[in-house]
Formats: C-alpha cells, sequence, structure tokens
C-alpha cells in the first residue's frame, strides 16, 4: 500500500553532485527519485515510464531543458515539471513558463526550498 | 618773477580768439579803406559839380545884366533923338548906363574861363571900346543925330556878341553835363571795383578764416568717424600748436593708445584661437564644434576623417550624430561618455566601430551658444568589455553550479538528513556554509552587474509607495544590527508620490547600502534613511551611518568595480556600490556620495518618479 503511494520525481540534470544532493534533499518514505544525466536520457526514460514531478536543469549538453520540455508537451505529457538554472533570464523564465513550466528554480536552491515546491505540486496534482 | 619764466619758457601757442581777430584785421582795413576812398571820390565830384553850376548860374546872371543894361542904353538912344543934344543930366545917365556895360562885360570876361566864350571877349571888348570912346567925346548940346546910327550899330554889334556868348555859355553847359557824365562814370566805375576788390578780399579773408578753424575741426571729426568704423590707424594732422592743434595732438595720441591697446587684444584672440585650433587638431579623437542652431562650426581632421569613412558629405552630419544632438540641446546640459551601450556606431571599412559621445555645452552669461561634441574611440575598449562580460557570465555559471552542490550538501548536513553530527562537525559545517553563502553572494553580484553592464536585465518596474517599501526591507536588517547594538532610523517624508521601481533590484541596491553603514559604523549607533520629495518629478533617498566617512579624494573611486578604500578590514569584494551604481542608473537615477558635517558618510539615490526606460515600456505596452 505505502509503496503504491511512493510519488515518482525525476531530476534531469548533467551534474552528478546536483543529482545526488536533489536525491538526499528530496529523499522521503514517499518519494522516489530517479535520475537522468541529460535531456535524451530523460525523453527515453519518460517513453517507458511516468513520474508525478520532474526537476529540469536548463544548460546541458545535447538537448537543453526548453528543448526537453517542449518534446514532454508535444506527446501530450502534461506532468509538472520545475526549470532549475544558475543563469536564469527573465527571458528564459518566461520562456519556458509558455511552455507549460510550473515553477522555476534559480541555483543555488536549499534543500527546503526544493522541498516546498516538490511538496505544493504533488499537493495540488493529488 | 616765476611766472614770466614759465610763460617764457612755454612755447605759448596763439589763441584761436586772436586767430580770429587777426584773420578778420584785414576784412575791416579794407573795408575802412574802401570806405573812404568812396568818400573822398564823392566828396570831390559834389564840389566839382558846385563849382560848375555856381559859375554857370553867375554868367547866366551878368549876361543876363549885360543885356538889360545893353537895352536900357539902346532904348535910351532911341527913345531920346537928342535934337538939341543932350543935357548934363542926360550925359551922366547914358555914362552910367555905359559904365555899367563895360564893367558888366569886365566881369563876365573875368569870369569865363571856357575857351568857348574866351574867344568872344577880346571883340567884346573892342566893341565895347568903340562905343565908350563914341560916346565918351560928347559933350552936352551936340547933336547926337549923325552919330545915331552908328551907335546903335555898335550896340546891335555888342548884342549880337553877347548872344553868341550866351550860346558859347550854353555849349559850355552842354560841356559840363558831359563832364557830369564823365565824373559820374568814374566814380561809379570806382566805387564797383573798389567794392568788388573788397568782396575779394573778404572772401579770402573768410576762407583763410574758415580753413584755418573749421578744417582742423572737420578732420577731427572725420578721424572720429573712421575710428568709430574701426580704422584705428587714421590720423589727424595737426597744423598748428593752438587749442586745435593741442587737441589733435591729444585725439592722435589717444588712436595711439587705442590702436595699441587693439593689437594686444587681437593678438591674444589670434594666439588663443591658434592655441585652440592646435589643441583640437591634435585631439586623436573625432571633435566637431557646432553653434546653438546645430550648425557645424568647426572639426578636426579626425572628424573630416569619419566623416569620409563614414561617406556623409564632409559639411553633412550623420543622422546619428545629429539625434544625439537634438538630445544634447533638448536635455539642455553636458552628456558625459560613460556606458557603452550609449556608443554610435559605424560600419568603417568593413569593421563596426564604437564611437562614445561626450557634449559638453558651451556657455556664456549662462546662454548656450554651442555644443563640443568629442566622439571617444571605444571600438577596443567595448570588444574587451564585451569578452569581459561574457567570461563574467561564463565564469560565474561554472562557479554557480558546483557552489550550488555545495550549498546544498552542507545544508543537508546541517539539517542531519544523512545522520547526526557532533558539536565540532556542525561548527565547522556552519562556517563553511556561511563562506559558501557570502561566495554566492559575490558570483550573483558579478552576474548581475555583468547583464545590467550589457544591457541583458529588463528591469519589472511597479509602482511603489517608498516608505512603506523601505520600512520591510530595513525589517530584514533587524536582527543582523541588534548583533552590533545599531538600528536604523527612518525619516520618510510622507508626502513623497509613488515611484516607478523594479523592487528585487532596487531592494539590493539599498541593501549594499544598509551593509555598508552597518559594517562600516562603530557598535551601538544609529543608521539614518531619509526619504525626501525633490520636485515634483524626483525623490532623494539617503542612507547615512556615523562612520569614519570617505575621504574626498576616493569619492569618485568608491562607485567602481573591485574598487577598495584602502586600509579596510571588513571584507568585501568592492562590487556592492559599483552594483548599486548599475541598478540605480538603470532606473534613470544617479548616486552621490558626501561626508556628514557631524561625521559618517552619506549616499544619496536621486531618483526619478517615474525612470526613462518605465515611460517606454508604458509606451510600448499601450500600443
Amino acid at each position: 500500500m505505502s509503496a503504491k503511494k511512493k510519488k515518482k520525481i525525476l531530476v534531469v540534470d548533467d551534474e552528478r553532485s546536483l543529482r545526488l544532493t536533489f536525491r538526499y534533499a528530496l529523499a522521503s518514505e514517499d518519494m522516489e527519485i530517479f535520475e537522468a544525466i541529460d535531456g535524451e536520457t530523460a525523453l527515453r526514460w519518460l517513453e517507458e515510464q511516468s513520474c508525478h514531478l520532474i526537476f529540469l536543469d536548463q544548460q546541458m549538453p545535447g538537448k537543453n531543458g526548453s528543448e526537453v520540455l517542449r518534446e514532454i508537451r508535444e506527446r501530450g505529457d502534461l506532468t509538472p515539471v520545475v526549470g532549475v538554472s544558475a543563469y536564469g533570464t527573465p527571458d528564459l523564465k518566461e520562456k519556458v513558463a509558455s511552455l507549460g513550466c510550473s515553477r522555476f528554480l534559480h541555483k543555488p536552491v536549499t534543500p527546503d526550498q526544493l522541498r516546498r515546491v516538490a511538496q505544493d505540486l504533488l499537493d495540488q496534482e493529488a | 618773477m616765476t611766472n614770466r619764466e614759465t610763460s617764457g619758457t612755454e612755447s605759448r601757442p596763439a589763441p584761436l580768439t586772436t586767430r580770429v581777430f587777426f584773420n578778420l584785421v584785414p576784412l575791416v582795413v579794407i573795408l575802412a579803406g574802401f570806405g573812404l576812398f568812396a568818400f573822398v571820390v564823392f566828396v570831390d565830384f559834389s564840389r566839382q559839380v558846385r563849382d560848375r553850376m555856381e559859375m554857370n548860374q553867375r554868367l547866366d546872371l551878368l549876361a543876363d545884366q549885360v543885356g538889360a543894361n545893353l537895352s536900357h542904353l539902346q532904348s535910351f538912344l532911341i527913345s531920346n533923338e537928342f535934337p538939341r543934344g543932350f543935357s548934363t543930366a542926360e550925359q551922366e545917365k547914358l555914362q552910367e548906363y555905359l559904365d555899367e556895360v563895360t564893367d558888366d562885360i569886365d566881369r563876365l570876361a573875368n569870369l569865363d574861363t571856357t575857351q568857348n566864350s574866351a574867344a568872344f571877349f577880346p571883340k567884346l571888348r573892342a566893341a565895347e571900346e568903340e562905343l565908350y570912346t563914341a560916346l565918351r567925346d560928347l559933350s552936352p548940346g551936340d547933336s547926337l543925330q549923325p552919330k545915331r546910327a552908328e551907335w546903335i550899330a555898335a550896340l546891335n554889334r555888342l548884342d549880337r556878341l553877347l548872344e553868341e556868348v550866351g550860346l558859347a555859355n550854353k555849349a559850355g553847359a552842354v560841356q559840363t553835363e558831359k563832364l557830369f557824365d564823365q565824373l559820374h562814370r568814374r566814380v561809379v566805375t570806382a566805387l564797383v571795383g573798389g567794392g568788388s576788390i573788397a568782396v575779394i578780399v573778404a572772401g579770402l579773408c573768410c576762407y583763410f578764416l574758415a580753413r584755418s578753424i573749421l578744417r582742423p575741426i572737420h578732420d577731427l571729426t572725420n578721424a572720429t568717424s573712421k575710428i568709430a568704423e574701426g580704422q584705428l590707424d587714421h590720423r589727424v594732422s595737426t597744423r598748428s600748436a593752438d587749442e586745435l592743434g593741442k587737441l589733435a595732438l591729444a585725439f592722435n595720441r589717444m588712436a595711439d593708445r587705442l590702436q595699441a591697446f587693439r593689437r594686444s587684444q587681437d593678438e591674444t584672440v589670434v594666439r588663443a584661437h591658434q592655441f585652440m585650433e592646435a589643441t583640437i587638431t591634435s585631439f586623436p579623437d573625432p571633435v566637431f564644434i557646432f553653434d546653438q542652431k546645430q550648425v557645424l562650426k568647426l572639426k578636426n581632421a579626425a572628424a573630416t576623417d569619419l566623416l569620409a569613412a563614414v561617406g556623409v558629405h564632409p559639411d553633412g552630419i550623420p543622422p546619428e550624430i545629429k539625434e544625439f544632438l537634438q538630445r544634447v540641446f533638448e536635455g539642455g546640459e553636458s552628456v558625459p561618455a560613460e556606458k557603452y551601450g550609449d556608443a554610435l556606431t559605424w560600419r568603417i571599412r568593413g569593421r563596426k566601430k564604437f564611437f562614445l559621445p561626450r557634449a559638453v555645452m558651451i556657455e556664456r552669461d549662462s546662454l548656450v551658444t554651442g555644443v563640443a561634441l568629442v566622439l571617444y574611440d571605444v571600438t577596443g575598449f567595448r570588444l574587451m568589455d564585451e569578452v569581459k562580460s561574457s567570461m563574467i557570465g561564463t565564469v560565474s555559471h561554472e562557479i554557480k553550479t558546483p557552489l550550488t552542490s555545495v550549498s546544498m550538501v552542507l545544508h543537508l548536513l546541517v539539517e542531519e538528513s544523512v545522520g547526526p553530527l557532533s558539536e565540532e562537525q556542525r561548527e565547522l559545517v556552519e562556517t563553511a556554509l556561511d563562506d559558501t553563502t557570502r561566495l554566492m553572494d559575490v558570483v550573483n553580484d558579478l552576474l548581475d552587474m555583468s547583464r545590467i553592464e550589457q544591457g541583458r536585465v529588463v528591469l519589472d518596474f511597479e509602482p511603489t509607495d517608498l516608505g512603506d517599501w523601505l520600512q520591510e526591507v530595513c525589517e530584514e536588517f533587524d536582527t543582523v544590527l541588534e548583533a552590533r547594538g545599531q538600528h536604523i532610523r527612518l525619516d520618510l517624508d510622507e508626502k513623497v508620490s509613488q515611484v516607478w521601481i523594479d523592487r528585487q533590484r532596487m531592494a539590493n541596491a539599498i541593501r549594499n547600502l544598509i551593509e555598508n553603514a552597518h559594517k562600516y559604523s562603530p557598535p551601538d549607533t544609529e543608521i539614518e534613511l531619509t526619504l525626501r520629495q525633490d520636485g515634483a518629478e524626483r525623490v532623494q533617498l539617503s542612507v547615512s551611518d556615523r562612520g569614519a566617512g570617505i575621504p574626498e579624494e576616493i569619492h569618485d573611486k568608491v562607485f567602481e568595480k573591485f574598487y577598495r578604500a584602502p586600509g579596510l578590514e571588513e571584507p568585501g569584494t568592492g562590487l556592492g556600490l559599483s552594483l548599486t551604481r548599475e541598478i540605480v542608473r538603470a532606473h534613470s537615477g544617479s548616486i552621490t556620495v558626501r561626508n556628514r558635517p557631524d561625521g559618517g558618510a552619506e549616499f544619496t539615490l536621486h531618483l526619478r518618479r517615474q525612470p526613462h526606460e518605465c515611460k517606454k515600456e508604458k509606451e510600448d505596452s499601450g500600443r
């Protein structure tokens, strides 16, 4: 029962240290964290599985955050997405918002911020 | 004695009045001479006329008298036939008549001097003699009959002669008339001639008088007009040593000094102009001088080259410069060159060139008479600035990402979500977290700076009640300030109107100022925030502390990037004030610093109620 209730969260970031710290920050009994090292991996993972929330880094080698987001939405996948960037200009924020990005977080983020945002969005979905 | 010596050494000129007097003397003499001459001629003439007339009258009277006596004698002889000869009484009577006639003829002869009648006198005397002899020999009682015809004939002859004398006398009168005519003509000629000479002499006198007095005055008037027209080399010729001569000398001295003054002034102006031209020409950057009508008045070689390179006619002005000038004249104040974003750009020989325009108002008596425009070629700097800015961006990003994970790790450790920490471990991790946060702030400042400088930041303006908003900003500092016994005193003018600001950025700017005040003020002091309205369109916001103040010589430098005042012990990057200035500028405002008279530094933000960018945005969204 409890295993069924676990919310799946996908963290997409090319930086291993960030994936790791996100995992530790969000880790809890009712959350299951998955990682993708770039956009391609994330899109492939999403073809096979679904999740409740995606943390999506914007600056990545290969496909960048907004390109990945566009593809997700083009598939009709409406999973909430939180954009994360170290260099988030208002333009970028606006662009990803128009693609259906629910929230935007500027690096550095604190574990508290991550948890709050995640909780908010998961509650809304529920 | 002294007076006499003084007057002797001075060459005293004949005064003007003396000259006028001496010029008029000949005229008076001529007129007096002519009057005298006319008088003499007239007196002589009238005397001659009177003499002639008198003599003629007497001649006529005598001739009449002789004629009357002859008539008496004739009628006596004709009426008395003297048959018995005449008595003694009659003879005496006859003798008396005869004597009278003789006397008369004698007198007549003596009187008449005219040649015409003089010829008759011998004849008259002969006839008279004959009659007298005939009558003288008569004795009383002698018969007169035989002699009577002889006497009558003698008498008739005498009568005829007398008539001839009368005729001659009349002819003499005609001659006299002619003589009068001659005399009259001579007098008229003399008077006309004398009068003409007098007029000519008087004219000459007047001419010389006018020449000697009026001409110098005329010359002076002429010279004054010429000097007034600017012909400062004009001089008056000095002919005399009198008052006018002195005046001419003084005038010439004045003209000399004027000319010398003008020459020195001209030289100064020419020299100044040469200096100015040399200065402008030697300037490596293009320099344009415009008059108040925005007409190009002067440009240096670099400016000419620029116009040629841009492809504008040498006398033309590129539209970019025109537009900039328009703004300068509308603003009415000098525009310093500061932001690379304001640079004018032209493609010159295939390369994009950047020129930072700097306009300096040329003013006289607080009236704008022109603008000096210098275009600094900042192409090199601009490229460097772009490289630097993009480098800052990249480097910041590359620092920020690992810093985020470090900070996350430290946060997770402090939260003890991965396991409990000992006291020592906690202290160390917290210190590391503090430094990470500080490092992150620096990186954020750098990023903000590079973005604002590149004009990449789009500000989010909102109308804000500064008073309320400032209170909120200050509340954040309560804990930090309390730790040092400091507090903020707000002095807010309630009448301050709403101001359009990007609240997040402006809060950063104010935070930087409060943090500085906090860092550089001694404990237990007050930080003062003052808000004032400055005219209808501006507000002033000041943050002042009770620290040591900032040395005047570095007031300009404190806003430079990475500048740290010498001897500062507090940690800092030297970016805070620089970023604050950039934020304020992005709000079309400015920031100034001064030391308060009672100690401490005071930073003042001068903000527009509605920044230019904000206006533009509103206009754009309104379309």
